[in-house]
């Protein structure tokens, strides 16, 4: 037998990238960006961040301060101390771990602390499970924190980067989620292109608290607001998250222009003139493109929305982006027993009521994700498979829902 | 796209196969993707890892189940898994025939085999495992990524571990190779060369699931709902034995035994069972009387492990 070559042409110069994982692209964006205060408690499937960020440390690469804490509790509590002295904080969680932090992200959001916040997204018990979905993320829904979703390795080292500069923006000064779909993305291996470290220095800038506790102006911080208060500062910070909107597009576009690599609160793949589009977010938004590219060059008039920012949702840019498609599949990776899932209700929300909009909950627990299920939903809106607002699952490779 | 899946155990280095593979591939201008399937994460379970190799970035990010090459690195997994599962006529299987089991069988298996005693190279190489004598010979096979890719390859994905032992995986990349390229010859060269589009590959294999197939409310097992796995396959070359006449048939051997796999008749110790023995040793460390030995899997024992003469160790 002579050697099976797989490829037809010579293969290209790619020394400029690496191959890592999403947790260890996450880890060297946290080594560039080198956090004063790291406090942080070990949680499948995020463990391999915070264990490639100690290598880093250990080995001198980073100066960050490692905080071992009890409990993730008290990993959220010491990073808005941090923060809130005046030292760059950061910390990473997963699923039960984000359970136990979404209390004090609450406050973190509340006394506007800008953390970042690594999440290797995944389901949360019961039953109990290590691998992917976004049912945790959703736990920290209302939390009055920014959540983005991650679609790669690369993705997740960038969006570190993009979410640190947004947190820390004087117009914004809220925690940032970074969610990266556990095991799909954070165990993954894949090419990352990672930008020089003074690059990286001088994009995210020194740490800017406005207010810190340690300077020479006293505050209480965190007080107990009446009924005559609390309102008004729930208030605020609704509209603080207004504002992110248009500062994600400035982060992004300087982002841009340092990388040459761009991102949109909402990325639309291929709508141009298409009939029938897929609504989602997260790593198998990749999968839905091959699906999306495949289906078109069999003449399908088919697309996809790509939710990056998920809080605050970009409702202008969905409703957008959506304005001209009459089917529509809204896939949600986590569920809300007893109504719609959380990203199908948002987009429901946003869009004209002239589209046929349908509901499908994939791949909890880690379920595998096909090429052939997500055609499936594709081939089943445009055939008007489903009545409106149907409440699908995709439990496999065909959309399943009760008739 | 090439897709590859590599079969080991937990300990065998699957993964740093798949992720080896992947480094090499990048440095010969390929955009790579590799991922372990994680299930219980123990030293002897089996487990899979893949690789995924294109001429573009790589956006998937669905399982692969119509594999072109399927790797396994322990020939007694063929036991425990179905490691042709997806392969078609045109794919290729390499199998590790190990040392202790030349006598595998392979029943219908479509595309082309290679049997590689890696066990017994990566000895002679002086490296533990065989995984990166078996990336050797898939790289020989596949004509791409060069041996000196691997080589530098290895010394990135092992970069943790001491120079020595990169030493010899340098060298099973190399022995690996080598026995490649010399297969190369035997293999049968009838068979259409295949070339494979970049694209996708709709699987017909995998089922639709259709609602829900629990009959029962809650998260709850009962002991029929499953086949229970064989974990006697998980043992790695040590198992338990007794000698009898030390039994004092305290049962804490029963107690702990963390699979069950003691078996007693009423309140009588009786051995144990190799279907489901894991080869853990906890019922050696608590055994009183040092009735249990752990012995070579070699050592010839009663069928529920019992041995006829106390060792001299
Ligand atoms: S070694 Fe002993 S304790 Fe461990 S699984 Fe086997 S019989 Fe049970
Ligand atoms: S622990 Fe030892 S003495 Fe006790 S029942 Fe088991 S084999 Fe016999």
């Amino acid at each position: 037998m002579t050697p099976r070559i797989f490829f037809h042409n010579p293969g290209k110069d790619l020394s400029h990238l690496r191959v890592m994982t999403g947790a260890q692209g996450v880890a060297h964006a946290m080594r560039q960006i080198d956090p004063d205060v790291f406090p942080v408690y070990p949680i499948t499937p995020q463990t391999p961040i915070i264990q490639t960020l100690s290598q880093f440390v250990a080995d001198g690469l980073c100066h960050t301060h490692i905080l071992d804490v009890e409990s993730e509790h008290s990993a959220m509590s010491a990073a808005i101390g941090a923060g809130l002295a005046g030292a760059r904080a950061m910390t990473a969680t997963a699923s039960q771990g984000l359970a136990l932090m979404v209390e004090i992200i609450y406050l973190a959001a509340s006394l506007r602390a800008p953390i970042v916040i690594a999440v290797g997204n995944r389901a949360l018990s019961g039953p109990i499970n290590i691998h992917g979905d976004h049912s945790d993320a959703m736990l920290a829904r209302d939390s009055g924190a920014i959540q983005i979703f991650a679609e790669s390795a690369e993705e997740a080292y960038d969006l570190t980067l993009i979410a640190t500069k947004l947190a820390e923006h004087q117009e914004v000064l809220l925690p940032v989620m970074v969610g990266l779909d556990g095991f799909t993305i954070t165990h993954s291996a894949e090419a990352v292109d990672l930008l020089p470290d003074s690059a990286v220095k001088d994009f995210v800038g020194p740490y800017a608290y406005p207010f810190p506790l340690l300077d020479e102006k006293k505050g209480t911080y965190g007080p107990f607001s009446m009924p005559d208060t609390y309102f008004e500062l729930k208030y605020q910070q609704i509209e603080s998250l207004q504002n992110v909107l248009t500062v994600f597009e400035k982060v992004a576009d300087d982002f841009f222009h340092l990388s040459r690599r761009s991102y949109q609160a909402v990325e639309t793949y291929r709508l141009e003139d298409a009939e029938a589009a897929l609504v989602m977010m997260g790593s198998h938004a990749g999968t839905a493109k091959e699906v999306v590219d495949h289906m078109r060059a069999q003449g399908a008039m088919v697309g996809l929305v790509e939710i990056r920012l998920f809080r605050p949702f970009p409702r202008n840019a969905v409703k957008e982006a959506l304005s001209r498609i009459s089917k529509i599949a809204v896939l949600d990776k986590a569920s809300s027993p007893g109504t719609f899932p959380p990203l199908f209700l948002d987009v429901a929300a946003s869009i004209d009521k002239m589209s046929k909009l349908i509901s499908v909950i994939y791949g909890l627990g880690g379920r595998n994700v096909s090429v052939a299920g997500l055609q499936d939903v594709l081939e089943g809106i445009v055939a008007d498979r489903f009545p409106n607002n149907a409440a699908c699952y995709l439990f496999g490779n065909k959309v399943w829902h009760m008739t | 796209m090439l897709e590859i899946r590599f079969h080991g155990r937990g300990g065998q280095g699957a993964k740093t196969a798949s992720q080896l593979l992947a480094v090499a591939f990048l440095d010969a201008g390929r955009y790579p993707q590799a991922f372990p399937e994680y299930g219980p994460e123990r030293s002897g379970a089996p487990m899979m890892a893949y690789t995924r190799i294109d001429e573009q970035p790589i956006r998937l990010h669905a399982a692969i189940i119509a594999p072109d090459v399927v790797v396994v690195l322990d020939p007694a997994l063929i036991r425990e898994q179905n490691v042709t599962e997806g392969l078609d006529s045109q794919g290729l299987l390499i199998v590790n025939t190990g040392r202790s089991d030349p006598t595998i069988s392979l029943s219908d298996v479509e595309g082309s085999v290679l049997m590689v005693p890696a066990d017994e190279i990566a000895q002679k190489a002086g490296a533990k495992h065989a995984n990166t004598v078996m990336v050797g010979v898939l790289a020989a096979l596949l004509g791409e990524p060069s041996v000196d890719q691997l080589v530098t390859a290895v010394d990135e994905v092992m970069a943790l571990l001491p120079e020595s032992a990169r030493d010899h995986n340098r060298k099973s990349v190399q022995a690996g190779y080598t026995y490649g390229v010399s297969a190369l010859r035997v293999l049968d060269d009838t068979r259409e060369e295949r070339r494979v589009q970049s694209g996708l590959q709709s699987s017909s294999a995998a089922v639709a699931v259709e609602g829900t197939p629990f009959a029962r409310p809650g998260a709850m097992i009962r002991p029929d709902d499953y086949p229970v796995p064989l974990t006697g396959g998980w043992r790695m070359g040590k198992k338990p034995a007794v000698h009898l006449d030390r039994c004092v048939n305290c049962l804490l051997c029963w107690q702990f035994c963390p699979d069950g796999a003691v078996i007693i008749q009423g309140n009588m110790f009786l051995g144990f069972d190799y279907d489901f023995c894991k080869g853990c040793e906890i019922c050696d460390a608590v055994c009183p009387t040092q009735a249990v030995h752990m012995v070579s899997e070699t050592t010839k024992v009663g069928a529920w492990g019992e041995l006829k003469e106390v060792p001299t160790s």
